[in-house]
């Protein structure tokens, strides 16, 4: 092989790597909650008491920096129960004074398909909080933020960084504290307007799923329960125009297995919400599914409620 | 380990480098670098399936080596069936027992309600489909004299695992791929460029058309009962246009990747949307596969009653589609696709009036736009067959379709996909003279142009690369 041909390929492939240089390091400069939260996992990890757990319904829920104990949300957006179990052994070592661990059992949370092994977020994990859902050897690779999904990442930089129109306001629990311009508020909280709008709600009873995904729940609650950690399972309010659209099929068979958690394990709490339709209003939602950081001011308050009458 | 992934980047760089490194003159190190690395690529998928790739390989060298020496028509019949029994067998086991028990118990109207017949909970070993068929190939080539078998038990074991095209094709020949194993292989930078731009465009048709296609596609086809004909033909269309860049851009990285190690491997595609007919789209989509079937199955059917008739010859197309269509998969959907296509062939050839015209001739004298509008309704039909969960999916589509359901909203699910959609249809028809858009790039763009498209390409890929996508043709 000519020497000529390996310069050529070299001069061709360094721009192309200064240039994923640049956009991994304006990537790790975004804002971002998992910074935040890597940060206070670094500094507090052993006084933390509280860890809270679930999708994007109970990160934009919870703002952990209005609990009285010592508390961390890793809640993020498409997270399901097995990354929840895999995060949850991976930061339990760092955490000696965990008492409570907060699950979310939303309205398809056992009718959806779990996280595959390739889950985008997984390089994330790795980075931040250190731990590994990979469920393999990890390699360098797996550590390059923009390559775990380059349109996302792509499209935050852009905001950021040109349009500057990010106003992203994490507090040092990782909450966004200004994340209020969502669907509701571009609709200005007309509540007619609102009623017109789709949205996003799985409407498919998946029963092969439900027994993967029960069966999988059960064994992350005994995990718990052998390890005397007390439980609240959440679920979070949902705007009153979600609630009709739920399929009653998909409804009953979640309700059943809560139904027999309740019945089985002495260690769980409830703290059920979804339909909450009085406490929390139409200016409480960012959309359909979602909490506004007021809506979470509200729920963070009954999630502290249920703490002290743990105690 | 996905063509389109950083872990095959990874591997193919390593295997690059130390191959040539090897130097060309010591062909077997080389040889055995590649089987190694081929078993490595195939076995990061699941390591125990490389002992039926093994196995299967060495039952067809063996046979290869028996038929060579043995003069008996009996003893080398028998040896012929061994090996097809061997190879179809590990098919039926590992491809297609459940759809077959499940079926017989369906015809039967049997209830499972009892357990009363079981499920093989078996996954199907990756490539097995392609690899098998281009075993069989060897050893019914050998049978038929067309070619001697390979005493050198390493270059089998290659020819047979060759890791560029070892999953999804191209389906070799013996007489084509194992001769390439048996002589020295220089370094020729302009067939490594080729190869790599090759590479590049494969990428391009997968990461960027298939792949975005295929969101649209998957939203409509999950949930067909929310969408209008309008929609529905739409993702139809697109999911044709899908398969097409998904396998046909699988197919480019696998040429272009054999080209870097100074192998040339068979042209698989050759623009099979401008095609004047089903017949002749046929012969220009998948064409190793069609050209094995038309070899190994269609050409024994009509010759096996001499003279041959007209019926033979409908028996031998219907026969074969049927089969095609089940080679793609255990699903009636994909043997109704197979037989679809089969009757509209044998329509397209029939003789039509008492001029003894076909539909086919008819078809080549009409205006191209409506030859080409022709195939692609027929084209897309056959695609909903083929995507579509189950038949009775099929049918519920196919029934929106025609009885013009409205559409309550036309989403605006595609958006910039169309674009690049637009970008490639542009490019492949501009340079179809070419075996891909790329090709020889220097005779017609001068070199600031050129590199500038290579980054804009790799800066498309990166930017818009969705979590990886299998390739569709991997699940065959």
């Amino acid at each position: 092989m000519p020497k000529k041909f390996i310069t050529y390929l070299l001069l061709f492939f360094i721009p192309v790597v200064l240039g994923y240089a640049v956009m991994e390091y304006l990537t790790l400069n975004l804002p971002s909650g998992y910074k935040k939260n890597s940060a206070l996992l670094k500094a507090k990890a052993e006084t933390i008491e509280v860890l809270v757990l679930g999708s994007s319904q109970m990160k934009d829920a919870v703002n952990a920096a209005l609990l009285k104990q010592p508390a961390i949300n890793l809640a993020s957006g498409d997270q399901h129960h097995n990354t929840d179990f895999k995060l949850l052994q991976g930061v339990l070592p760092k955490l000696p004074n965990l008492k409570t661990v907060v699950l979310e059992v939303s309205y398809s949370h056992f009718e959806l398909p779990h996280n595959s092994k390739d889950f985008w977020k997984h390089p994330v994990y790795l980075k931040y909080y250190g731990v590994n859902c990979f469920e393999r050897n990890t390699y360098f690779k797996d550590r390059l933020i923009y390559l775990s999904l380059p349109p996302f990442y792509s499209e935050k930089i852009y905001d950021h960084y040109i349009e500057r129109k990010d106003p992203a306001g994490f507090n040092s629990f990782g909450f966004d504290t200004l994340n209020y311009s969502g669907l509701f508020m571009n609709l200005k909280y007309n509540e007619d307007e609102i009623a017109k709008k789709r949205f996003k709600i799985n409407l498919t009873p998946q029963p092969e799923i439900f027994a993967t995904n029960t069966s999988l729940f059960f064994d992350f609650l005994d995990y718990l329960k052998e390890r005397d950690l007390k439980v609240i399972i959440c679920t979070a309010p949902m705007y009153k125009s979600y609630l009709p659209v739920r399929v009653p099929e998909i409804l009953a068979r979640r309700d059943s297995i809560l139904q027999l958690v309740s019945n089985k394990y002495s260690n769980i709490e409830f703290l059920l919400y979804e339909e909450d339709t009085l406490g929390f209003k139409v200016k409480d939602y960012w959309n359909q599914s979602h909490l506004n950081p007021d809506g979470a001011q509200k729920f963070t308050q009954l999630l502290q409620k249920k703490l002290d009458s743990l105690n | 380990m996905l063509f389109n992934s950083f872990d095959f980047g990874f591997f193919l760089v390593i295997v690059y480098f130390a191959y040539w490194g090897i130097g060309t003159k010591r062909r077997k190190a080389q040889n055995l670098l590649l089987l190694v690395a081929s078993y490595v690529f195939y076995g990061s998928w699941d390591w125990r399936f490389l002992f039926l790739l093994m196995a299967s390989s060495l039952v067809d060298y063996v046979a290869g080596r028996i038929l060579e020496r043995s003069e008996k028509v009996s003893l080398r019949k028998l040896i012929l069936w061994t090996s097809i029994f061997w190879n179809l067998g590990v098919l039926v086991i590992f491809k297609y027992f459940n759809f077959f028990i499940s079926s017989f118990y369906e015809l039967f109207s049997i209830e499972n309600t009892q357990q009363t017949y079981t499920f093989w909970n078996v996954i199907i070993p990756l490539g097995l489909s392609f690899y098998t068929f281009q075993t069989m190939s060897y050893t019914i080539d050998v049978y038929r004299k067309k070619i001697r078998p390979t005493y050198n038990l390493l270059e089998f074991l290659c020819y047979v695992s060759f890791f560029p095209q070892l999953v999804a094709g191209p389906i070799e020949r013996a007489n084509k791929l194992l001769p390439q194993f048996e002589k020295e292989r220089s370094f020729n930078l302009q067939r490594t460029k080729e190869g790599l731009r090759q590479i590049l465009w494969g990428l391009f048709k997968k990461i960027l058309v298939a792949d975005k296609l295929g969101l649209a596609v998957t939203m409509v086809f999950s949930n067909p009962e929310g969408y209008g004909a309008l929609m529905l033909i739409f993702a139809a269309v697109l999911f044709c246009f899908q398969v097409y860049c998904d396998f046909s851009g699988y197919t480019d990285i696998a040429i272009g990747t054999a080209k870097l190690f100074g192998f040339s491997l068979s042209k698989n595609f050759d623009l099979p949307y401008l095609s004047k007919s089903i017949s002749e789209l046929w012969q220009r989509w998948h064409i190793t596969l069609t050209n094995w079937f038309t070899d190994y199955v269609y050409a024994p059917i009509v010759k096996s009653v001499t003279p041959v008739t007209a019926s033979m010859r409908v028996i031998g197309v219907l026969l074969t589609l049927f089969l095609i269509g089940l080679w793609h998969g255990a699903n009636w959907t994909f043997v109704v696709f197979g037989i679809f296509n089969g009757i509209v062939i044998v329509v397209e050839r029939a003789p039509l009036f008492k001029q003894k015209g076909t539909l086919l001739k008819g078809l080549q004298r009409i205006p191209r736009v409506l030859s080409l509008a022709y195939v692609f309704v027929m084209f897309t039909i056959s695609g909903i067959l083929f995507r579509a969960e189950n038949i009775s999916e099929a049918w519920l589509i196919l029934k929106r379709i025609f009885t013009i359901t409205p559409d309550v909203a036309i989403s605006s699910l595609i958006g910039i996909k169309l674009l690049y959609l637009l970008a490639l249809l542009i490019a492949e028809m501009a340079t179809r003279k070419w075996e891909f858009p790329l090709q020889k790039l220097e005779i017609r763009i001068p070199k600031p142009i050129r590199w500038a498209i290579y980054y804009l390409l790799i800066i498309l890929l990166i930017r818009y690369a969705e979590p990886k996508e299998a390739f569709i043709y991997f699940q065959f």
